[in-house]
């Protein structure tokens, strides 16, 4: 009883009452969290020990300027690539779909929500070794084309660049329709009416009244999809194969093979900067052109 | 709302294409899922189809063979603890933001919500690097101080969400009754918020239950978790064993997911996406 008082007392009656409880999570947060990065950082700003043994070194921007090399550079390039090519794929095939969720009356509405959300419970690495059954040289895709006889020799799918593609777009589907759905189901049915009411067709006011007002939505899913692709590790090293090479691929060689920890650093931190330039740019973009419109609809 | 049990032609062949691409969307969604199924009975050692010979041998592999028992329980041990420390601590720290006043509330949720802005690989890298200079990595401890850092962060959010429901009044009648705060708590509040613990608790052990990132730089071949292993296993070899494991792992996930939604339902998903674009 005495503990329980000591312990009502600190969480709730002291000065100090709101940390108190908030005190666990900030320990995670530092220790785990601020402590961490802040180290990799200064980590990567030391010199490469070949010996593997990692030493603080006077800070040096070799680890950085690796990427201005013909092949750290390409690899930059690709995880760029794949970012844009799997994040533009989402939001093609998400925006109809979110669009379809949110304004139809269809049957069965909540079991495809369901499927929907599957990727977020079902662990990566069993999806992808999923699509390594279906995209095999003797899996699935290639026997249902053989056998309909539309190709007369299998096509290797597996470990090329679209393998990737297909394999991370089935990941990340659900995260471009989640904020765009929720940015649908925001929009007042009166605001679509109204334009309706005052003569426009579906298609105008789709673009004129729906397209704008969910924009929110579809960067908030770009956004969340093309920091995940980018940073995304099992698709392109079992979907892509031994040569494919994206920064992700190439971080973990480092750490689990030349110990290179600089560099892995490095790789890591030029990532988030990646992520975060392809945040600005469309938020930036959507300021400048329909900034004014979204925010008189806000109101 | 106009009712009209006629469809004009132009209508009809929208409403077919809706369902063609509705169709195509959720066949896709699936065939990932479908296809480890369908291999785990497989009687052959290689991926060839038509499959001719069903067998549940890779069933029995994935079940007697130890490295894989052992693998589950690490995962399942991990996924219990790590759903409930973060349950407790994101819970409190909700409740700390929660009664937190202006601009300081506003700080310490984008604060207690950032590590979800970084990617895992690099959270994983960091772990990795500090952990291992106290010589905890490939140790349990260090995979469950990885997947709390994950897993925190969306019980606050949860419960975040659920706190705002609670009306002030009960829980001043429950202080002017003479309870304190602890029975107040236990006894108003959560009960209130239910909902939102229990989607937090579950998806908490979803997310290291399914966790690869952090588990894969924190894990060694000894102290392994099903994810990272099913992982290491298709880097090496072709072995249908995985499919198996597969199977039972997902049969597992799924079912939390089909309680999860017969009980507090799946809405959370949507407050998450709503808060997401709040952020920008």
């Amino acid at each position: 009883m005495a503990f329980r008082n000591a312990l009502n007392a600190f969480l709730f009656r002291g000065k100090y009452s709101l940390w108190a409880q908030m005190g666990l999570a900030l320990l995670i947060m530092l220790l785990l969290f601020i402590v961490p990065l802040v180290w990799l950082f200064v980590v990567s700003l030391w010199e490469y020990n070949s010996s593997g043994v990692l030493a603080a070194t006077r800070p040096v921007l070799e680890n950085y300027g690796k990427f201005f090399t013909p092949f750290y550079s390409a690899v930059a390039f690709r995880t760029v690539r794949l970012g844009l090519l799997t994040t533009t794929i989402a939001l093609l095939l998400g925006y109809p779909l979110a669009y379809i969720l949110s304004r139809s009356r269809i049957r069965y509405k909540n079991i495809i929500i369901f499927i929907l959300l599957t990727p977020l419970f079902v662990s990566v690495t069993v999806r992808v070794f999923g699509w390594e059954i279906i995209l095999e040289h003797s899996g699935l895709i290639n026997y249902l084309l053989t056998s309909a006889g539309l190709i007369a020799e299998p096509i290797k799918f597996l470990r090329t660049p679209v393998a990737v593609v297909i394999g991370l777009v089935n990941s990340q589907l659900t995260f471009m329709v989640m904020p765009i759905f929720s940015a649908l189901e925001s929009i007042k049915p009166s605001q679509e009416e109204a334009a309706q009411t005052l003569g426009a067709n579906p298609v105008i006011t789709w673009f004129r009244i729906t397209l704008p007002l969910s924009i929110p939505g579809v960067l908030a899913g770009w956004t969340l999809v093309f920091m995940m692709s980018i940073a995304s590790y099992v698709q392109p090293a079992v979907l892509g194969g031994a040569n494919y090479f994206v920064m992700s691929t190439v971080l973990r060689s480092q750490i689990h093979g030349t110990l290179n920890w600089p560099f892995a650093a490095a790789c890591g931190f030029v990532l988030l900067a990646i992520g975060l330039i392809a945040i600005y740019i469309p938020t930036w973009l959507v300021r400048k052109t329909i900034g004014a419109n979204l925010e008189r609809g806000e109101e | 709302m106009m009712t009209k049990n006629y469809l004009t032609p132009k209508e009809r062949v929208i409403r077919w294409l809706v369902y063609i691409f509705l169709t195509l969307i959720i066949v896709y969604l699936l065939a990932p899922n479908l296809a480890v199924i369908v291999m785990s009975f497989n009687k052959s050692k290689y991926l060839q189809f038509p499959i001719t010979e069903l067998s549940l041998k890779w069933f029995e592999n994935a079940v007697t063979i130890p490295a894989w028992r052992r693998a589950f329980l690490n995962s399942l041990v991990l996924a219990l603890l790590t759903a409930t420390a973060s349950t407790v601590i994101g819970s409190l720290a909700a409740l700390g933001v929660h009664h937190s006043r202006g601009k300081m509330k506003d700080m310490m949720t984008s604060f207690f919500l950032a590590p979800m802005a970084i990617p895992q690989l690099l959270l994983g890298i960091a772990l990795l690097l500090v952990l291992g200079r106290f010589g905890l990595t490939g140790s349990m401890l260090a995979l469950f101080l990885g997947h709390i850092l994950v897993t925190v962060p969306y019980v606050i959010r949860m419960v975040l969400a659920g706190l705002p429901t609670v009306s002030q009044n009960i829980e001043e009648a429950a202080y002017t009754l003479g309870a304190d705060e602890i029975t107040t708590l236990m006894k108003i509040t959560l009960p209130n918020i239910k909902s939102s613990v229990i989607s937090g608790a579950l998806f908490a052990f979803i997310l290291s239950f399914d966790n690869l990132m952090i588990s894969l730089f924190l894990a060694s071949s000894k102290v392994n978790t099903i994810p990272v292993k099913i992982l290491e296993t298709l880097e090496w070899e072709m072995d249908p064993t995985v499919a198996a494991v597969s199977a039972i792992f997902m049969v597992l996930t799924f079912s939390i997911m089909l309680i999860l939604q017969k009980t507090v339902g799946l809405d959370f998903v949507g407050i998450s996406a709503r808060r997401a674009e709040k952020e920008q």
